[in-house]
């Protein structure tokens, strides 16, 4: 067998080991990103709760301007409904402002098919290595150093 | 060794072109799809990145509209 012959064969060997680490390596990637996706998550829903809390703290602080009754004529109960309106609509924007950092990368994290891929490198590799063995054999036997 | 290199090494050999086909075909695939994954989470790595840093610096917005 020639030293080139020798090389193509070790070359296929190393292609035959290389390959079955592929799954999960790419396996490893993804963790990570989902790592990181979760982290990011956490301080976006700790962000969103800390808005949340704000706003209740503020309707709480007029609560009692809703069932007042201070006089015949009060109009507490109406300076509460602009002033609670109020409140809802900061809390709103305040989320929303988050959202719009948040959002895109949420939809982007869940539309793409990270595991769909994975699954589709994981299930080749069967083959690859049924068909590489059978290979690796054929050349061995044509280059003459079959057994 | 890349898919056109084996194939130059099967072609060379003579060797059963199912073979090839069993070994190309799905060595193919696997790489398109690692393609994908490599830079999608790079992608989205740096979106992540991206996105912690701007919550990181944006104000409260339902204090700031005190």
């Amino acid at each position: 067998m020639t030293s080139r012959s020798i090389q193509s064969l070790d070359s296929l060997t190393s292609l035959y080991i290389a390959v079955p680490a592929l799954p999960e390596r790419l396996a490893a990637r993804i963790r990570t990103v989902e790592d990181q996706f979760s982290a990011l998550t956490n301080q976006y829903t700790l962000r969103v709760s800390a808005v949340q809390k704000s706003a209740a703290t503020a309707l709480e602080r007029i609560e009692h301007l809703r069932n007042c009754g201070c006089s015949d004529d009060c109009s507490c109960a109406e300076q509460y409904a602009r002033q609670a309106s109020a409140i809802q609509q900061r809390q709103d924007r305040a989320i929303g402002a988050l959202d719009e950092i948040y959002a895109p990368v949420a939809q982007r994290m869940h539309n793409t098919p990270l595991h769909t891929a994975l699954q589709q490198v994981e299930s080749e590799v069967p083959r690859y290595e049924h068909g590489l063995r059978g290979l690796v054999e054929a050349a061995k036997l044509y280059l003459g150093a079959g057994d | 060794m890349d898919t056109h290199q084996l194939q130059a090494l099967l072609d060379a050999a003579g060797l059963d072109p199912l073979l090839y086909r069993d070994v190309v075909a799905p060595l193919d695939m696997m790489r398109r799809h690692e393609e994908v994954i490599d830079t999608e989470t790079t992608l989205l790595s740096d979106m992540i990145n991206r996105a912690q840093d701007d919550l990181a610096h944006l104000p409260d917005m339902f204090e700031s509209a005190d």
